[in-house]
């Protein structure tokens, strides 16, 4: 690699602006050659240290730390940099008192009652200016019903409403509410059936989505200011950028349209920044952020004939078995791969064999593809490669003798046209459903719940295994042009990489 | 002398304000942040492998600085001592990060983190008294154009996409000359006797 090329690389990294390929080729420099590898760490530590010299000092600083000071005080915890989730942070409420007037009924001193009066309008000056100080934004648009919770007071939501903080957005059915932020061009939608807090917070703006959805055009905002949205499940930071993101009751979806936004688990355990484009999901109980095709690992298959392609993959518990050609018309094999060490343990041929070429699937105790005449799908046992089931395929309907998932009683393959995705029943054959995806299919996952759909090159969607409707797309890390896939018990899914035997496993949700 | 330069405070200086803040003096307390953050963070991101890692533990060191502030002794040594603070939290944050990236397999990310890990565990990461103000100094050595690349490059942490477009060259020329930059301010460093 030249080393313009490796300069411009490098300051792709700093920026978090490195593509697939390119983020490859830059490990791949530093891996290789010890100098790059130097120069790489090198340049990494100048530029920290030269970005926090020129940094202007902080003047909000102090008041985020005094602020955190306070709250630790108040509720008794000691946090650090999970704070802001422990403490839940109530909106500032202490000292605000309603202002009373007392009921003069008999003459007085005419001072004392200039005094008194003069006092209440100063005070109800104050308390005004008190609340003006926390308003942060105006409503554009909202529709009618839509009501703002302050103070335990419920206020109608109309356009140009200011909002302050602590106030709680709540929307219902067909509902919708956009507010800006003053002062700047960050945009909130609010969608229906969802209730939001905006909260104050010492660095930024944060808006707390305890259910529903919020989608944002958000303004670049300055370093160590970011806007935050926290959801039951999750923390996500925002600098500048155009996202949507979904809280349910045990999960957190975040797509980003633009720019890059950090997701964390709460204590900040760990997180992921998402890209334009991207996808992450936080689960409760799960401790990590899930990036759907995210390269989690990959696993080189040693022990295989030479020659050697894998076009199949099902997972079976901790195995994985591929499914293999041997070319020069012999018949292909099936084999037992361990995930820890890669190695194909165990190989047996499938009885009247498989089709060359076809994926494979496990279940009920068996491994599973297409038939060598592709008019049925049979499944083998592991051991022996004898056959145990065969189910005939529907004739005319399923345009790849090569492409196929089974999940339950249904089997997921292509249909007539290269996009189609089609549910087979596998007592009878019968079509159930048939799906338009948005590129042509060369491999499918099922699970109970979701079908995961992948075309050659790195394209993906999630598809609800129900209703076929397309819950989502995004971009696998790894895996070859056409080949197989399979999802694991973990939602896992396992890809495979034909001629260079191998196996990728990626995050799914 | 820019917002930028630290304005020179003797460590007995800073004992005496750290008193204050002992006696309960707020205001005290945000003389110590302002004083002290220029320092502060410099030593973090000599060791930190993000900005916004160094950003996250500048702020929560001064939030643990403040809430043990009465176990400090004043002798002359508050920077140090919150450098131990900071340095403790890097460990943190760094071991977090490393076992993170440690479940995805070797990346970029996940080498520097580890670097950064082993050079801090060894304490390899260099420290010298007055680098900051060295840093700026050498800074404002640089050719004029090449310094205002780097103040838009990392001050304002311009893109190098929108920097090339700024400054009319392609993104590998504005890459190649941020690398020299750097260099050039690497040996003015070492030549003054203190890492870059």
């Amino acid at each position: 690699m030249k080393q313009a090329d490796f300069d411009l690389l490098l300051e792709l990294f700093l920026d978090r602006d490195l593509a697939p390929e390119q983020h490859r080729d830059l490990l791949d420099a530093v891996q290789s050659d010890p100098a790059r590898r130097q120069a790489f760490l090198a340049a990494v530590d100048q530029s920290l240290r030269l970005a926090s010299s020129l940094k202007e000092k902080d003047p909000a600083l102090y008041q985020r730390v005094a602020y955190i000071l306070e709250k630790e005080k108040e509720t008794g915890e000691e946090t650090v940099n999970g704070v802001l989730e422990k403490l839940k942070m109530e909106p500032p409420t202490a000292g605000r008192r309603r202002a009373t007037f007392p009921y003069w009924k008999v003459l007085v001193p005419l001072a004392a009652c200039l005094a008194l009066v003069v006092g209440a309008v100063a005070y109800r000056s104050y308390e005004a200016r008190r609340f003006a100080e926390s308003i942060v934004a105006h409503i554009d648009q909202s529709d009618f019903g839509v009501s703002i919770r302050r103070d335990g007071d419920v206020i109608p939501a109309t356009a140009g409403t200011p909002l302050a903080r602590g106030d709680e957005i709540l929307t219902a059915e067909e509902q919708v509410l956009t507010y800006t932020y003053d002062g700047e061009d960050t945009r909130v939608r609010i969608a229906e059936n969802t209730a939001a807090v905006l909260k104050p917070s010492p660095r930024g703006k944060t808006i707390f989505l305890g259910k529903g959805r919020i989608e944002a055009d958000v303004a670049p905002r300055p370093p160590g200011a970011p806007m935050t949205v926290e959801t039951p499940h999750a923390q996500l930071a925002v600098l500048g950028t155009s996202f949507s993101v979904t809280a349910s009751q045990d999960t957190t979806g975040l797509n980003v349209t633009a720019g890059t936004v950090r997701i964390a688990l709460p204590g900040n355990k760990t997180h992921e920044d998402v890209k334009e484009g991207g996808i992450a999901f936080a689960k409760t109980g799960l401790d990590r952020v899930i990036v759907p095709g995210k390269l989690v690992v990959s696993i080189p298959v040693t022990g295989l004939p030479e020659g050697a392609a894998i076009t199949g993959i099902a997972v079976a518990g901790k195995d994985a078995w591929v499914h293999v050609n041997r070319g020069e018309g012999r018949p292909t094999i099936l084999a037992r791969v361990s995930p820890a060490s890669g190695e194909a343990k165990e190989m047996v041929e499938p009885e009247h064999g498989f089709r060359p070429g076809s994926c494979i699937t496990w279940k009920d105790g068996l491994l599973w593809g297409f038939s060598r005449d592709g008019k049925s799908l049979k499944g083998v046992r592991a051991d022996t490669g004898k056959v145990r089931r065969t189910i005939p395929l529907p004739a005319g309907e399923i345009s790849s003798l090569r492409i196929f998932d089974i999940h339950g009683d249904v089997a997921w393959m292509r249909g007539a046209v290269r996009d189609e995705l089609v549910k087979v029943a596998l007592d009878d054959g019968r079509i159930l459903t048939r799906v338009r995806c948005p590129f042509p299919i060369d491999r499918i996952a099922a699970s109970e719940n979701a079908v995961y759909v992948g075309e050659s090159g790195w394209n993906a969607c999630r598809i609800d295994a129900r209703d076929g409707r397309i819950v989502y797309r995004f971009m696998c890390e790894a895996g070859s042009v056409t080949g197989d896939m399979a999802l694991d018990d973990k939602a896992f899914l396992w890809t495979v990489e034909g001629t260079a035997l191998n196996i990728h496993v990626l995050e799914a949700e | 002398m820019t917002s930028r330069t630290p304005e020179s405070l003797t460590p007995e200086a800073v004992d005496n304000i750290v008193r204050k803040v002992q006696r309960g003096d707020e205001k005290a307390m945000e003389e110590i942040i302002l004083h002290l953050q220029g320092e502060l963070r410099l030593f973090i991101a000599a060791r930190a492998d993000t900005l916004d890692m160094v950003e996250d533990v500048l702020q929560s060191t001064f939030v643990i600085c403040f809430r043990k502030l009465d176990t400090y002794e004043p002798r002359g040594t508050f920077l140090a001592w919150l450098k131990g603070i900071a340095k403790n939290r890097l460990l943190q944050e760094l071991k977090e990060r490393s076992r993170y990236v440690a479940l995805e397999g070797t990346d970029l990310e996940g080498l520097v983190a580890d670097h950064r890990l082993e050079a801090i565990e060894k304490e390899t990461g260099q420290e010298t008294e007055h680098e900051l103000a060295r840093l700026l100094e050498c800074v404002e050595r640089l050719p004029e154009r090449t310094r205002e690349m780097v103040m838009r490059r990392y001050r304002d942490r311009t893109p190098i996409k929108k920097l090339a477009r700024q400054f009319k060259k392609r993104a590998g020329a504005v890459a190649a000359l941020l690398t020299r930059a750097r260099r050039s301010i690497r040996v003015c460093m070492e030549s003054n006797g203190a890492s870059a």
